[in-house]
Parts: C-alpha cells; sequence; structure tokens
C-alpha cells in the first residue's frame, strides 16, 4: 500500500503543482479585480491598422507615456525593466496621472508599471492592461470610436486589472 | 553485419538466418511503435486544438467559469488518463504519453485563458513563464525526453518574449541569436549535469540535443553581417546595457555546468571531454563577443570560421558516437551554410543566368555527394 503511494507520486506532485498555479494565478487576478478601486481610463487614439489585431484590441492610455518633467528623483537608474509607480488623481470619475517614482507612494492611488523605453523627453510604461479581449468581429465598433473608457480595478498594491470598456456610453465586458 | 560474420565464420547459416528474421520481427514492432505514437500524438494535439477552438467559437456563450473548468477537466482529465494507461494499466504506454504531453500543452492553454478573462496584455512574458514553472516539473516527475523537450521549447519562448517585452523589436531582433545560443549554452551544460543522475540519460539527451540544434542556428545567424557585423552594435547597444545579466548569467550557468560535469566524471571518456570542451570554447567566444564589441567586422570573419569547424566537430561526434541524428544535423548545417554563403558572396559578383546556373549544379552535385557520404556512414554504424 504503501509503495502504491509512492508509485503514485509523480501524478500527485505535478496535479497539486498545477493546481496550486491555475488556482494562485487565478486567485491573484481576481483578487485585485474584486477589492481594487475602480478608475476609468480614457483610451487614447491608436492607429486603426494597429488597434484591431486578431481577438484583442490594443490599447493606449496616458499613463503608458510618462513627461521627464512628472518624475520624482533621480532618472539616472531608470532602464527598460525598472518598475516605477504612477500616482493618480481623479477628475469628474476619470484618472490621470500626476507624478511618477520608484518608491512605492505611502497613499493614494497609484498604478505599478514597468519601464519599456526611455527617450529624451518621455518615460514609456505599460501596466499589463494594455490587451482588451473581444470575440471575433467585435473589436470594430471600439477601433471606430473616440469616446472609449477602460474601467479598471487598481489593488492598494498598483496591480490593474481592466474590468470592462466603455464605448460611446455602452459598458462592453 | 550478420553477412559479415557469417562469412567469417563466427554464425552457421542457420544462426545468420534465424538472426535476421528476429531482426526483421523487432524492426516491424517498432515501426510499428513509431506508428502508435505518431498517430497517438496527432489524435492528442487535435483533441487539444478542439477544446481550445470549441471555447473560442463559443466565447459569447459561455460563462467564464464554464471556460475555465472545461480547460480545466480536459487538462487534469488527460493528465489522469496518460498516466493511468502509461504507469498504472501499462497497457497502452505511447498514447498514454502523448495524453501526458497534450496535458502539458492545455496546462499553458489554461493560463493563456485565464489571463484572457482578465485582460492581461496579449504578449506578456510572465504567462509563459507560469507555463514554464508548470511544464519543468513533469520532466522530472517522470523523466521524459519528450516532456524535456517542450520545456526547453517553453524556456526559450520565454527568453524570447522577455527581451522582446523588455526592449525594442529591432534591438531584440538583433540580438535573439547571441540570446538564444547563451540559453543554449545553459540547457546544453545543466543537460549534461542529468547523464551524472541515474534514470536521467533520455531527458540528459533530450537537453543536448535540442540546446545543439537551437545553438547551430543562432551561430547559422550570427555567420550573417545582419546580426554580428560592425554595425549590429549600434541595434544591440541598448540591449547590451540593460540585459546583458541575464546573458552572463545564462552563458555563466552553462559554463559551470560543463566544467562541473567535467570534474565530476574523472578518467571520463575523451569524447566527453572534446564536447564539453567545444561547448567551454563556443560560450566564452560568445561572452567575448558582447563583452568586447568589435571595431570591424571581425566577429563577422570569427563566427564564420567557427561554423565551419563546428560542422566538421559535429559530424565528427556523431562518428564517434555511432549516432545518426547528430550526423544528420551536421549535414543539414554543411548544406545551410554552403547555400547561404553561395548567395551571400555570389548574388552580385555573377550574372544572374550563371548564377541560377551554378547554384543549381552545387545543389545536385553537393546534395547526391552528402547524402551518398551519410548513407556509407549509416551503413557502417553497429547501431
Amino acid at each position: 500500500m504503501r509503495l502504491r503511494k509512492i508509485k503514485h507520486l509523480p501524478l500527485i506532485i505535478v496535479a497539486v503543482l498545477w493546481i496550486l498555479l491555475l488556482a494562485g494565478f487565478l486567485g491573484y487576478k481576481g483578487y485585485t479585480a474584486r477589492t481594487g478601486t475602480e478608475i476609468l481610463l480614457k483610451v487614447l487614439p491608436v492607429d486603426p491598422r494597429d488597434m484591431f489585431r486578431g481577438d484583442y484590441v490594443a490599447l493606449r492610455f496616458e499613463p503608458n507615456v510618462m513627461p521627464q518633467s512628472k518624475l520624482i528623483g533621480s532618472f539616472n537608474t531608470i532602464t527598460s525593466g525598472t518598475t516605477m509607480y504612477v500616482s493618480l488623481k481623479i477628475d469628474n470619475g476619470i484618472a490621470a496621472p500626476t507624478t511618477m517614482q520608484i518608491r512605492k507612494p505611502g497613499e493614494g492611488l497609484f498604478l505599478r508599471g514597468t519601464v519599456q523605453g526611455v527617450d529624451v523627453q518621455t518615460i514609456k510604461l505599460e501596466y499589463g492592461i494594455e490587451s482588451f479581449f473581444v470575440p471575433e468581429d467585435k473589436g470594430r465598433p471600439i477601433e471606430r470610436s473616440r469616446d472609449v473608457y477602460a474601467k479598471v480595478a487598481v489593488d492598494g498594491s498598483g496591480r490593474a486589472v481592466i474590468k470592462s470598456l466603455l464605448v460611446d456610453g455602452v459598458e462592453i465586458k | 553485419m550478420i553477412e559479415q560474420w557469417q562469412k567469417q565464420g563466427i554464425i552457421s547459416s542457420e544462426q545468420a538466418q534465424k538472426m535476421s528474421e528476429d531482426l526483421r520481427s523487432t524492426e516491424k514492432a517498432a515501426r510499428s511503435n513509431n506508428f502508435i505514437v505518431i498517430i497517438s500524438t496527432i489524435g492528442a494535439i487535435l483533441i487539444g486544438l478542439g477544446a481550445i477552438l470549441f471555447i473560442a467559437s463559443n466565447w459569447d456563450e459561455l460563462s467564464d467559469l464554464t471556460k475555465i473548468l472545461i480547460l480545466a477537466i480536459a487538462t487534469f482529465g488527460s493528465h489522469g488518463l496518460g498516466y493511468y494507461l502509461t504507469y498504472y494499466k501499462k497497457n497502452l504506454p505511447q498514447v498514454g504519453a502523448a495524453l501526458l504531453l497534450l496535458s502539458i500543452l492545455l496546462f499553458g492553454a489554461s493560463i493563456f485563458l485565464i489571463a484572457q478573462i482578465y485582460h492581461i496584455k496579449a504578449n506578456s512574458d510572465n504567462l509563459i513563464l507560469i507555463w514554464l514553472i508548470g511544464a519543468v516539473p513533469m520532466v522530472y516527475a517522470y523523466r521524459s525526453g519528450a516532456y524535456a523537450v517542450l520545456a526547453a521549447t517553453i524556456f526559450y519562448a520565454w527568453v524570447a518574449f522577455h527581451f522582446f517585452a523588455s526592449t525594442g523589436l529591432d534591438v531584440s531582433f538583433v540580438s535573439l541569436p547571441i540570446i538564444f545560443f547563451s540559453a543554449s549554452a545553459m540547457i546544453f551544460g545543466l543537460g549534461g549535469l542529468h547523464y551524472l543522475m541515474s534514470g536521467y540519460d533520455l531527458v540528459a539527451r533530450a537537453y543536448r540535443t535540442l540546446s545543439v540544434k537551437v545553438a547551430m542556428l543562432s551561430l547559422f545567424l550570427l555567420t550573417f553581417e545582419a546580426f554580428s557585423g560592425f554595425e549590429s552594435h549600434d541595434y544591440g547597444d541598448s540591449l547590451f546595457g540593460t540585459q546583458l545579466y541575464a546573458i552572463y548569467v545564462m552563458a555563466g550557468i552553462g559554463l559551470l555546468a560543463m566544467l562541473l560535469q567535467l570534474m565530476r566524471k574523472k578518467g571520463g571518456k575523451a569524447l566527453e571531454w572534446f564536447e564539453n570542451g567545444s561547448g567551454l570554447f563556443l560560450s566564452l567566444l560568445v561572452l567575448t563577443y558582447i563583452s568586447l564589441p568589435g571595431a570591424s567586422d571581425l566577429y563577422l570573419y570569427v563566427f564564420n570560421l567557427v561554423f565551419a569547424i563546428l560542422v566538421i566537430i559535429l559530424i565528427y561526434v556523431g562518428i564517434q558516437r555511432e549516432d545518426m541524428a547528430i550526423v544528420n544535423n551536421g549535414i543539414f548545417w554543411t548544406a545551410a551554410f554552403i547555400i547561404a554563403k553561395y548567395f551571400d558572396f555570389f548574388w552580385d559578383m555573377l550574372p544572374r543566368s550563371i548564377f541560377f546556373m551554378a547554384g543549381g549544379l552545387i545543389l545536385v552535385g553537393g546534395s547526391v555527394f552528402l547524402e551518398r557520404k551519410r548513407r556509407e556512414l549509416k551503413k557502417g554504424f553497429v547501431k
């Protein structure tokens, strides 16, 4: 009986690990989506040729390109891959970036992003919310509209999850 | 070989006949086994594709929970059934192995499905990393070469996506061969260490074979001006500034692993020293290349020379090991190298008509010669 248990060890190890990974991943993102503060981010116009690719819409937001003037702290240590925090202010329900820094802000609402590139005047960042998956052929109205907002849940550590898109006032989940 | 033994009087004609019959029936069984493996693998992949397509085409109708449940049942179901057939019942091991392989693919599909539900950035390298973390334990739980190949392939994909995600497309493209070479040095080195663990020979061979193939492809690309010429450093500069550590770490791990294997196997075969020695030399060359950028096209010539030598080494190692797969690999790269260099050198020099006619003659003549040599070698191998 004991030997038989050891025999099934590979199956048990892999199954437990996979359950942990899938449940952990699901729970991690689900936690942010459920408990995070809901904000609206204005989706910036994207070249339509690039915007709709296959079954997802590529999104761009104001905090994706931050002017270096909004940086708090030294610029020298910032390279591609650096984690940065962008503080947000809410105005008429719409979130807009104010400042950015390497250290996690002690208070307020902020997004946690990764630096993608640095040029003379700006820092490009990504927050993992730059894709919105849609059923096939449902991306066209989003592509055409210029009135698009993303409803995003942001948790206490700045991690964000898109909950839905508001396209011309209509919510798409 | 049996005929030679008969002629030399080592075996009688009856024994020779019996041996030939046994050999034929063994070969027939092996062919039938291969057929089962191919059919069950194709079947497993079709089931996986079907599950993914079913979810994709019913995206609107299915709730998130239903989508996750379908994929979870498919993933754990194929894994459980694969285990049952291979290790518990043991009656259909090939089909079982294919189902276990399928479960790794479905596990990856589950990760990407959850990412879609939460609209996580489409080309996020973290998703591939989670897939890799799930795939690697399969290699060690079941000690299978096929899972090792899949896990290593996922690793290469993660490395590529990680670099693409953190640098620009042009930078990553030019630097991809050097990044993949470092990754191959690591897999080659770590793969060799598996020979020191009992029961992991298949895993070691799988890691080594795949890493040699990828390293050869990387080096082949490095023989072109676009990848290793003086101007390529202009593109590579930003990568070399920020992601250099990863290249060093991977090549460093490979170097240490190769050294460790050589030290642990005292009095090992000369061939092992030769193989690991070649790996060490190549890793050091690549580290020199990224640490000391050339002020000329020097590296371009070095890589061309090294690649030509490496093809010879590959064929030599294949002959010494009597391993046709390694010889085939060497012959494939010989042909690729000759064709590529022919285009490289003569495209501008010769009139088009002569270029194509001479190229055609080289192709036909070369392929007949290489195939004849390959068959001669295969005939000479005992295995």
